[in-house]
């Protein structure tokens, strides 16, 4: 895969994680609403470094849908799309890694597949999914 | 996936002088030498080690298999998909000291199911390190795995 077409592809996906935590935010209950705020802010945070690397390299900067299919109408549907947007956001940053040796886009790559994998395992521990990691994040 | 002591123990020695250095410093490389070659040694002897720290706690706390067989699984997943993209083949070399696989410390809290679960946690965190350090400086071919072993090791930490 084409570095520009990878780093496109992550951008996608974190303004789907985006849009996704401001839905399913309101589905949790107090104590997991917490840390959708906080994925909420750090998807954020991705995508405006995610975005400036692209931008200085003058690189195609996609932007949001207008809307994705999120529909979230309870507490399991919920966590359900935690895990689904943190697994996919890992599948995209895990094809950076492996389209660029650029050192800065391999630590801007790398803790983000990372903190996916984390989050998504925290969803899964909290919808009861056993187990809660997986051997390969970012492999689909 | 089954993997014998002795597997683990050989991919520890293998890999024990390269893991003494993490990836974050790569020294420079002789020509006809393949710089992954290093990262991928290292990074054998890492889950060589968790490994071997899991199975002496599993043996030591059977209470504790519930809730880390799975991980431990995962690891054995972890090695095998770094032998299989091993870069070049093994080389036929032993290690000059014998091979103390195990960073678990025989103390006498090695029983404390909590105090087994905090070193386990410590170490998932150490390798998930040396794993993202490595990640940067390998090759195309190498890095996207060692990343999916640092994501997969932080997550473990997390959730311990």
């Amino acid at each position: 895969m084409k570095q520009s077409e990878a780093l496109a592809a992550a951008l996608s996906t974190e303004h789907q994680a985006i849009y996704a935590y401001g839905v399913l935010g309101a589905h949790l209950d107090e104590r997991a609403r917490s840390p959708a705020l906080e994925a909420f802010d750090a998807h954020r945070r991705r995508r405006d470094s995610l975005l400036a690397e692209l931008r200085a390299r003058r690189l195609p900067t996609p932007g949001p849908a207008a809307s994705y299919d999120v529909t979230v109408t309870s507490r399991t549907q919920a966590l359900a799309l935690a895990v689904r947007v943190e697994t996919e956001v890992g599948v995209r940053w895990h094809d950076v890694v492996g389209a660029t040796e650029d050192p800065r886009l391999r630590k801007l790559s790398i803790p983000a597949l990372q903190d996916s994998a984390v989050r998504a395992a925290r969803w899964r521990r909290a919808a009861g999914t056993a187990p809660a990691t997986v051997a390969l994040p970012g492999t689909g | 996936m089954l993997l014998t002591r002795r597997d683990v123990l050989a991919a520890a020695g293998l890999g024990l002088a390269a893991a003494c250095t993490s990836g974050a410093h790569p020294t420079p490389t002789p020509p006809g030498v393949d710089p992954d070659d290093a990262l991928h040694t290292a990074a054998l002897a890492r889950e060589a080690a968790l490994l071997a720290a899991y199975d002496e706690v599993l043996a030591t706390t059977p209470s504790l298999a519930a809730r880390l067989s799975p991980i431990r699984a995962e690891h054995a997943e972890h090695l095998a998909a770094l032998q299989a993209l091993r870069p070049t083949p093994s080389p036929a070399r032993s290690p000059s000291t014998p091979v103390e696989a195990s960073p678990v410390r025989r103390t006498a809290d090695r029983t404390d199911p909590a105090a087994a679960v905090r070193r386990l946690t410590s170490l998932e965190q150490t390798s998930a390190a040396a794993h993202a350090s490595a990640a940067v400086a390998a090759s195309r071919r190498l890095a996207p795995l060692l990343a999916s072993l640092a994501a997969s090791e932080s997550s473990h930490a997390a959730v311990l």
